[in-house]
């Protein structure tokens, strides 16, 4: 018997392919029309075509969660006067935007774009396999994801709003609905996040699988693509932290429709038990998200630098360090929370070791570019741009695992700023990295690169401008999540800094027009792609752009590891992966 | 010396510190930002050298030198973890000063804080709590200088977070629990309370004010809040 | 398409692969209600004294019922096990320990004993809430192989019992663990 046909329950699919193609077809023939694209797009298997529907529910997922910081920085600069296209913010929803801006940004942009989008479509392709090693779950997990937006963006529509009690959900606020007022919202937020989870779940089964068992001859694990290695690391990490926070949700859901007391003080249970299980799972979960990001820069540097990655083995071994670390440094986002101040210790130094693995991947991405020979390209300046704004992130965490600095930084702007400076690179700089590096393969044309330059360049420069400002406003005392900081006088001199941070936001976002509007065109007219545009010496560059169905029209077989160079007649040329 | 010379910087971005141990945090910041400003400086140097000699070359590279390229990358990873080691064993004692019991006798203040206020008791002239001639206050916190506070801290509903910025203190207050924290104010003034978790809709209006008095305002706060429950109207604010 | 001949690197026990990252996960969710109420037990005093009020006779049979069920799996899947009347056993096993815990439900509740009462009732109600519904999706599942086998149109694959054989133990697994948590007083 074949287990993977088995488990994919590929026989079905095969049936159950043929039985829609032909009432697509007869649906057609009974219209007199062509064929009707969306079922089969909506209702296919392929990882290609998933990874493309992650990427669109990601995409408008960015759209909410954008306005959302948009609503947030309005208020922040300009208190109480009416946000164009939204009007007076007042604390209630401002409360309620916080809350979902984080939410959809890190459960419901960043994991389906860098997990689901980037991972759904190149895992398989790096690994030379024709599909996930389980189609059929794979579509169930971007169905699941998309019931559970369906689920948050109804909150919006409820009654008395979305959950506002943050995005880490602290009870008691979140437990009671006498405390925020919000009833129904906050039952819709934790389902819509249990049901993402379950998704990513899945996701991150089938990545796993893929990688460990679908690999083309000759492609030991020594050769496997540092893409695949950190997708690999982050579906562990996110299948053996996320459990405590499911749990932690239905316990919450049953403090607050059972009547259980969990959670509660007066009750017996303990209002910290949340914080240790959000936290357990909180910590590996911006792993997730940063190492898939990661793994993007370390394909693209060496590519364009044309060059090996310096310390390729090391790098494997540090990402997995890191992983295993961060299921012990959860407490550190709990030094003043009212736990045993003798913990603070050890998950402080957990916490900082933890800059070390991390400082390996720098100094090696660093590294890489040295004796290369640079192909300048909009890719490579998103991820040189990417990564010198996380080191910025990056190095500023050392103040935060620190506990006495911690004391008076915590749940201050220099905490907003340092987590914006590790995600908004990662999420964001390292998305675009990823498109413009592989919108030639998924679409068969290559992208407008001045257009492209010009784009990376207002994205970096108005991303310093926004969140540089907050490091300011945080050692200057600034708690976050505050509605209307000129209540206090001590904010008020502050309040400029909030408005430069909005100007530059807004100049962020509407400097997006010129990559969308590099896609509409690229699509409509662009120049066509060869299969190998850049000289990339991974899978995907093997077959044609884009991959035909199935993936590669020919076997491929791998003969050495990625990354490789040679310098002949005064050029460097690369020796790709299925190259002898 | 290194604290001293933040602390003493009265504007700017920098809250001048009004306790004994701000000098501490503060000497651990600006420890911590000169340790990691320099590899931050060193990487982004780095990065943009090797970019621009990248760049710059028509010839061929080369392609040599990888095995140097791994050991100095691991060497300077060690050095990451000594700079870690250097941060940790200087911050671990200000910690443990900041979360230990006070030193010599404290005037113990008790702050209940509920939603969107800081119930503040004070002792009366007898120095103790519980006692008749306790002063309630809300949102204001009256200690002289000079005098160990202790602090015990309840929430009556959410999680709160009490945060004297320029104490350096914050510690988040938990409905079930008493935790007690001490700090001792160094300067006479008026200086920002705030809440610093967020706990409902009007959480940015949860704030108040540690008041410093010398010894003799301290004697006559004492003397306005037995006759008076002094503070209620201007506490209201800040 | 035409790899789909190729040998792969590693291929093979994908499905069963894949029923061990699931399970992984799945145990890190039990762990921390587990360990999450065990914290509980040693904070909270007389939790032995409520633990009194289950019936350690239902809990003794209900175990028996899930181990048999277990017998439903041979120790080698290979040999004999194409056999629609092990999957009965399974599920019959598997729907006997339900109807035993929903007994166990219903008369607790009805005494007064609800989530809202303490909480070892809804570390009870949660858990082995949680617990049944992975025995009562084993038990659906058996039926099903069972039904397909008994039929025996589309041979069943033997990665799916395996799979499945996995799934109860684990399940298995954890109801000791609830045993000793709850009934273990």
């Amino acid at each position: 018997m074949d287990w993977n046909k088995a488990f994919a329950g590929e026989g079905v699919e095969q049936e159950v392919g043929s039985s829609s193609n032909t009432a697509t077809a007869r649906l057609a023939s009974a219209r007199g029309r062509r064929p009707r694209l969306w079922p089969a797009w909506l209702f296919s298997t392929d990882h290609k075509i998933i990874g493309l529907q992650y990427l669109g529910i990601s995409v408008v997922m960015a759209l909410v969660g954008v306005f959302g910081a948009y609503v947030l920085r309005w208020q922040l600069a300009f208190p109480g006067t009416p946000a164009p296209l939204y009007g007076i913010v007042d604390p209630g929803p401002y409360n309620a935007w916080l809350t979902m801006h984080g939410t959809i940004m890190m459960f419901f942009v960043a994991m389906p774009l860098l997990l689901g989008a980037f991972g759904n479509y190149f895992v398989p392709l790096m690994v030379g396999a024709e599909d996930m090693a389980f189609p059929r779950l794979n579509m169930i997990s971007v169905w699941t994801l998309g019931l559970a937006c369906l689920v948050l963006m109804a909150s919006f529509l409820v009654a008395e709003g979305p959950a506002a009690a943050g995005w880490t959900n602290y009870v008691p606020l979140s437990a009671d609905p006498v405390y925020t007022g919000v009833t129904l919202g906050a039952d819709l937020w934790l389902v819509a996040v249990f049901l993402d989870f379950a998704a990513v779940l899945m996701s991150g089964i089938n990545v796993l699988t893929t990688a460990l068992n679908l690999r083309a001859p000759g492609l030991t694990l020594p050769r496997v693509p540092l893409f695949v290695w950190t997708q690999v690391i982050a579906a562990v990490l996110f299948l053996f932290s996320a459990g405590p926070l499911m749990g932690a949700i239905l316990m919450l859901l049953s403090d607050r429709h059972l009547g259980s007391g969990f959670f509660a003080a007066e009750r017996g249970g303990s209002p910290l038990l949340w914080q240790h299980l959000f936290w357990f799972f909180g910590h590996p979960e911006v792993y997730v998200i940063l190492l898939p990001a990661l793994g993007i820069f370390l394909e693209i540097f060496p590519t364009f630098a044309r060059r090996p990655v310096a310390a390729a083995r090391v790098i494997v071994v540090a990402l997995w360090t890191s992983a295993a670390l961060s299921f012990v440094v959860w407490a550190h986002h709990m030094f003043v929370s009212g736990m045993s101040p003798a913990l603070a210790l050890p998950f402080s130094i957990t916490t900082i070791i933890i800059s070390v693995p991390f400082a390996v991947v720098v100094f090696a991405l660093i590294a890489t570019l040295r004796g290369g020979m640079l192909r300048p390209s909009t890719a490579m300046c998103f991820a040189v741009g990417g990564l010198a704004s996380f080191l910025i992130g990056g190095v500023t965490g050392i103040f935060l695992g620190a506990p006495a600095v911690d004391m008076y930084l915590h749940d201050t702007y220099f905490v907003v700023a340092h987590f914006h400076y590790t995600l908004f690179p990662a999420v964001v700089l390292g998305g675009f990295a990823g498109l413009y590096y592989w919108f030639p393969k998924v679409t068969g044309r290559m992208l407008d690169e001045r257009l492209g330059k010009w784009h990376c360049w207002c994205t970096l420069v108005a991303f310093q401008a926004v969140f540089l400002p907050l490091f300011f406003l945080g050692v200057h005392g600034h708690m976050r999540r505050v509605y209307d900081p000129s209540y206090y006088d001590f904010l008020r001199p502050g309040i400029f800094l909030h408005q430069m941070a909005t100007v530059a936001a807004v100049v962020l976002v509407l400097s997006q027009a010129l990559v969308v509007w590099n896609v509409i065109r690229s699509l409509r007219k662009g120049e066509k792609a060869p299969s190998n545009p850049w000289g990339g010496t991974t899978l995907e560059w093997a077959t044609t752009s884009p991959p035909v169905p199935g993936n590669f029209s020919e076997p491929v077989v791998v003969a050495h590891e990625p990354y490789h160079y040679t310098d002949c007649d005064r050029r460097r040329e690369p020796v790709p992966q299925w190259m002898l | 010396m290194a604290g001293g010379l933040l602390g003493s910087m009265d504007s700017g971005w920098w809250p001048r510190g009004s306790s004994s141990f701000a000098a501490e945090v503060d000497g651990l910041f600006f420890l911590i930002a000169v340790i990691v400003g320099a590899w931050l400086l060193l990487c982004q140097a780095a990065l943009f050298f090797f970019l621009w000699q990248a760049s710059g070359r028509g010839g061929p590279g080369r392609l040599r030198g990888l095995q140097i390229e791994t050991w100095s990358i691991v060497t300077l990873a060690v050095a990451v973890l000594a700079c870690d080691l250097v941060v940790e064993a200087y911050g671990h004692p200000i910690w443990k000063l900041i979360v230990s019991a006070p030193r010599g006798n404290a005037l113990v203040v008790q702050v209940q804080a509920r939603q969107f206020v800081w119930e503040i008791r004070h002792p009366g002239a007898d120095g103790r709590l519980a006692t008749e001639d306790d002063i309630e206050v809300q949102n204001e916190l009256h200690v002289p200088v000079g005098v160990p506070i202790e602090l015990h801290l309840r929430s009556k509903d959410v999680i709160h977070s009490f945060f004297l910025p320029t104490v350096r203190l914050k510690q988040d207050v938990l409905p079930g629990v008493e935790i007690r924290r001490w700090f001792l104010p160094t300067r006479v003034g008026r200086f920002p309370l705030a809440c610093a978790e967020l706990c409902g809709f009007a959480h940015y209006r949860m704030g108040g004010a540690l008041i410093v008095h010398d010894p003799e305002s301290y004697q006559r706060w004492l003397a306005a809040g037995a006759t008076a429950i002094g503070g209620l109207e201007q506490g209201v604010r800040r | 398409m035409s790899t789909a001949q190729q040998p792969m690197v590693g291929a093979g026990r994908s499905g069963l692969l894949g029923v061990y990252w699931f399970l992984g996960s799945e145990a890190t969710l039990f762990g921390a209600l587990i360990v999450a109420a065990a914290f509980f037990r040693l904070g909270a005093a007389g939790w032995s004294d409520t633990a009194r009020h289950l019936s350690l006779h239902t809990a003794t049979l209900a175990t028996v019922c899930l181990l048999g069920a277990t017998l439903g799996f041979p120790g080698k899947v290979e040999v004999g096990f194409r056999r629609w009347k092990r999957m009965l056993l399974v599920s019959i096993g598997g729907s006997l320990f339900l109807v035993l815990k929903a007994g166990d439900f219903v008369q607790h509740w009805n005494a007064g004993f609800r989530p809202d009462a303490g909480l070892f009732w809804a570390a009870f109600y949660l858990l082995t809430g949680l617990h049944g519904l992975h025995v009562l999706a084993g038990v659906i599942l058996a039926g099903w192989f069972g039904w397909l086998e008994f039929r025996r149109a589309p041979q069943l694959p033997l990665s799916w019992l395996r799979g499945l054989r996995l799934y109860w133990y684990f399940v298995d697994t954890v109801w000791f663990c609830l045993l000793g948590l709850f009934y273990a007083g």
